[in-house]
């Protein structure tokens, strides 16, 4: 940043505005029905002047990355999000989600009011007394252990409301649920370092970065902090510069900003990785990390003459590879959803491996204490769907997930969760797992609500409402605290706060505390506001090589099954991530990066391979795996 | 999509995202709505690039045939002489006072990654309809804003390479659409933007026609009204609809403004201080945004502001800059940090 947009920022932290108590209640409009003048209020709130914007700091919450933002509104209405210069995370940038989450706020989809199922099937409006009523008399008649939870993936807050409103109905089974939720690579860090974690690459500090197939500038990881970072390093200056190889079988938009692209056998890219590090033990290219012995048994077999044919990379390139990545600052990094196959966590341990031996951990690549709880597998929630089969599951809350939309249809989660007696969803939308539910008890927008986030350790970062809510919804955590009231007996006894934003703020006074802050309460909390959270440094755990990591001796490539002719790569999408963004239409029609297609699905098919078959861009091809067919065009 | 895959978890707890299948020609087609036209530069060099060898060599050659015939070089000189005394003249009217900005942006393809979060931020700034695929078929789509991606090589073996370069109204010196307006509804702000003028504007679309770098967008429709076919805000998704921007109506042509909204706004608030403006304080909607910093905003006046660094820079180049057309944004080459053969 230069002193230029050093002055802007300070300029624009002035104008934030923390909101104390009612402050964003007084500020704003009214509901979509009621609104007819202009300016939607009779007597202007003290300190708003029509026609000047005031801004917001709070979180964005369109994928699980976290980035502060700044949400201009004008008259009651927010009208544009920014990034917030001050969060450690966005630091004032942001991406077309985003920027998009005012499609989500101002959706005409949303549901307006709680709807139950009907008689005949369909759903109707009732009152929210009535649909809170429900739930209590559903939960008071059924036995806790058979009471079931899928969250999406919150850590803050709301995550531990969640947590102890379940206990104190003595369920334990919630499922945070998030699509993309790095199995692999989580796997991959038990088996090499004996910890469950997602590590933290710092991309500015890395100058040389080899990616086999992490999208990292698109959904994987922090998309906005690694996209700055990564320009920081990578962008050209005063004749220096960092280099980018991205090895992978598909051409993504990542691998567009790639120094080189290296596409190998698809599946095999595990068996490139790990002889690139026998090449650094092998020639002691790197400092001898400990545990060497342990390092040399997992990579004897992986010699470049004996994976160059498998993967289709040369002998010299890994070689060469093996060097560059020696010579300067570097990062390995695993592959993303995209290029997840069944072997993928072979994939993630070699690329931490050869982390190791290169001697990145705790340079460019780091283990953080990750703050929250950790999501749940695909395979737990696999569990849920074989209990909810098996009618072990009486009642099912579903809330900031779409398990039917985001899981293969041969899970059958629509219908195991048939088989449950009373599913209730907070969904704001209609979606696949709503339209499956008996009740829907609509969430407020995230811009409409109280709440926190920690995208990571040490960063804590608030939401708060900008504006009064656009229909008649209500904040979950609220709803929640309202029927353990209603329940009386523990649960009521487990809960002093009357709503969420008290129970938030009481979170905050114990992490005052925790920072051995010892100002007034409301300082502290206004100031948090205004800055959008409080941030302080990670706390990083040292990691040792665990026994386990010998397991890749016996490291397997993925392979197509030998009789089908084709390997399909599903990925997410940059804009419309696992689907969620797939209702906004900023997001519909902004074009893939890399084949410039809006509005559409599409299959994408090597120039020559469609050649040989006859294939043309635009014509339709039925495409079909063990399980299922389906037709798409071809680009 | 997900359909195809397996619904068994992987080892690791997963879906396995990589799946063997077969395909079938249905002999169906479809025409895809997609943004691009042609996906080689054939020789234009819009989206320029260097290797690093290539820059700490000092060679810096064009990276592009020019496909215009050899200009003399007196031409040069006459049209230098042309705008001069054009400028002169205009000072002396007093239409261009001498403490003007002059409004440029410089996008270094250096750090552009393709993302297109500034497309989106260009949407939700200057109230931009969304068109449906249909519109995006017939060309017509409205996003001021669009990332050009190229690809090069890739064929008899040779290294395959891709590129991207945003593209919005290069705000020129020298507009081949302001001539062409029979009702002057684009003009020449005296800050140097090319100025469309909504309420002139009789739809003849002429200066869409002779733009060089087809960045006019036409109104064919009222996206705004709930009675057109292709109406793109339904209650209450206007409610996003920024008060400081027009919403254009059929029959109007639109195009990027440099966002003049926060231009203005900015230029109003330091009036109303007493102050300069500081370099760096307007930032339009996709500068602001853009996760990897690769748009820079500024005034050309002051010589050191960020801006007028960059396109000093010996790898600024302008887009089809042998048009003579004076464009005020200048691109950076991008860097290849390649290994040599």
């Amino acid at each position: 940043m230069t002193d230029g947009s050093n002055g802007m920022n300070r300029r624009r932290f002035l104008k934030v505005l923390g909101v104390t108590s009612g402050g964003a209640a007084a500020m704003s409009g009214c509901t979509s029905d009621r609104v007819e003048q202009l300016i939607p209020y009779l007597v202007p709130p003290e300190g708003q002047v029509p026609g000047i914007a005031t801004w917001y700091a709070s979180t964005c919450r369109e994928c699980p990355a976290g980035c502060g933002i700044h949400v201009r509104v004008r008259e009651g209405r927010a009208v544009k999000v920014e990034g917030n210069p001050g969060s450690p995370v966005s630091e004032g940038r942001l991406c077309s989600r985003g920027q998009a989450a005012l499609q989500g706020l101002y959706n005409p989809d949303r549901i307006r009011q709680p709807m139950a199922r009907t008689a005949e099937g369909s759903f109707a409006p009732v009152t929210w007394e009535d649909a809170i009523a429900q739930v209590t008399d559903r939960l008071a008649g059924a036995a806790g252990d058979r009471v079931r939870f899928i969250s999406g993936l919150e850590r803050g807050t709301f995550d531990r409301l969640l947590d102890e409103w379940l206990s104190a109905l003595e369920s334990n089974g919630r499922i945070a649920f998030e699509p993309l939720a790095h199995e692999a690579v989580r796997a991959a860090s038990r088996m090499v370092f004996g910890v469950d974690a997602i590590p933290h690459y710092d991309f500015a500090a890395g100058r040389y970065v080899l990616s086999f197939g992490a999208d990292f500038l698109e959904t994987w990881g922090s998309p906005v902090e690694q996209a700055r970072s990564f320009a920081a390093s990578h962008g050209y200056r005063d004749g220096q510069m960092g280099r980018y190889v991205h090895i992978e079988p598909r051409m993504s938009m990542t691998a567009m900003s790639a120094d080189e692209w290296i596409a190998p056998t698809p599946g095999s890219e595990g068996l490139v990785v790990l002889g690139i590090a026998h090449v650094i033990v092998r020639d002691g290219l790197a400092p001898a990390q400990p545990d060497l012995a342990r390092v040399r048994r997992a990579l004897d077999g992986f010699a470049p003459e004996s994976v160059t044919g498998r993967t289709g990379v040369s002998i010299d390139a890994l070689e060469r590879l093996a060097r560059e990545f020696t010579e300067q600052a570097s990062i390995a990094l695993p592959g993303g959803v995209g290029a997840q196959h069944a072997g993928a966590h072979w994939t993630a341990a070699a690329a931490a491996l050869l982390n190791y031996v290169a001697g990145n951990v705790n340079r460019t690549v780091r283990y953080e204490r990750e703050p929250g709880s950790v999501p749940s597998s695909y395979a737990e929630l696999g569990q849920l769907v074989e209990s909810m089969r098996n009618v072990g599951v009486d009642v099912l809350f579903v809330h900031g997930a779409n398990p039917v939309h985001a899981t293969p249809p041969s899970l059958g989660f629509a219908e195991a969760m048939r088989q449950v007696g009373f599913k209730v969803s907070f969904a704001r939308f209609l979606d696949e797992t709503a339209s499956e539910c008996d009740l829907i008890l609509p969430d407020h927008d995230p811009l409409e609500q109280w709440s926190d986030y920690q995208p990571r350790s040490g960063v804590h970062a608030l939401q708060q409402p900008v504006m009064q809510p656009v229909f008649d919804t209500r904040q979950t955590g609220d709803v929640l605290l309202d029927v353990a009231r209603r329940l009386g007996g523990q649960s009521a006894a487990r809960f002093s706060a009357g709503t969420f934003k008290e129970y938030l703020e009481a979170a905050w006074q114990q992490l005052q505390r925790e920072q051995r802050d010892r100002r007034p309460f409301t300082l502290f909390w206004t100031e948090a506001l205004q800055q959008g959270g409080v941030w302080s440094e990670g706390t990083t755990r040292s990691v040792r090589l665990a026994s386990t990591v010998e397991q890749l001796a016996q490291a397997e490539p993925w392979s197509a099954p030998q009789d089908d002719a084709l390997t399909l790569v599903a990925y997410p999408s940059m804009a419309l991530y696992d689907g969620r963004g797939a209702n906004r239409p900023w997001l519909q029609e902004l074009p893939d990066p890399v084949t410039k297609i809006t509005w559409s699905t599409w299959v994408e098919l090597h120039p020559e391979t469609a050649a040989e078959r006859g294939i043309a861009e635009g014509d339709i091809v039925e495409v079909t795996s063990a399980g299922a067919h389906g037709l798409w065009p071809i680009c | 999509m997900l359909s195809l895959l397996s619904g068994e978890a992987a080892a690791f707890g997963g879906i396995g995202t990589y799946v063997g299948v077969s395909l079938r020609v249905t002999g169906a087609h479809e025409v895809l709505a997609k943004t691009s036209g042609k996906s080689r530069q054939l020789g234009r060099g819009i989206a320029q690039t260097v290797t690093l060898n290539e820059l700490t060599r000092g060679e810096h050659e064009e990276d592009h045939e020019a496909h215009a015939a050899p200009v003399p070089e007196q031409i040069e000189h006459v049209l230098d002489e042309w705008q001069e005394a054009q400028y002169a003249e205009f000072r002396r009217q007093g239409d261009y006072r001498g403490d003007q900005p002059r409004w440029a942006m410089a996008i270094d393809l250096s750090r552009c990654t393709g993302c297109s979060a500034c497309v989106t931020a260009c949407h939700a700034e200057n109230n931009i309809p969304h068109v449906g695929p249909e519109l995006v078929r017939r060309g017509r789509e409205m996003s001021w804003l669009r990332i050009e991606r190229y690809f090069e090589g890739g064929e008899h073996g040779e290294p395959f390479e891709s590129r991207v370069a945003p593209m919005m109204c290069q705000q020129c010196g020298n507009a081949p659409c302001e001539p062409v307006c029979p009702v002057f509804a684009t003009y020449r702000t005296p800050d140097g933007l090319n100025a469309q003028v909504y309420n002139r504007c009789v739809g003849t679309r002429y200066c869409s026609n002779n733009c060089s770098y087809k960045v006019r967008y036409f109104n064919w429709f009222d996206f705004q009204e709930e009675a057109d076919p292709f109406f793109a805000f339904p209650d209450p998704l206007h409610w996003l609809l920024n008060p400081d921007v027009t919403v254009r109506a059929k029959g109007v042509m639109e195009k990027c403004t440099f966002c003049v909204q926060r231009i203005r706004g900015i230029q109003h608030e330091a009036t109303l201080a007493d102050r300069e403006l500081q370099d760096g304080e307007v930032m339009t909607a996709c500068q602001q945004t853009c996760p990897s910093d690769a748009i820079v905003f500024g005034d050309l006046t002051d010589a050191e502001s960020r801006v007028s660094q960059l396109v000093r820079d010996e790898r600024g180049y302008h887009v089809l800059g042998d048009l003579n057309t004076r464009p005020a944004v200048t691109y950076l080459r991008k860097v290849r940090n390649v290994v040599e053969a």
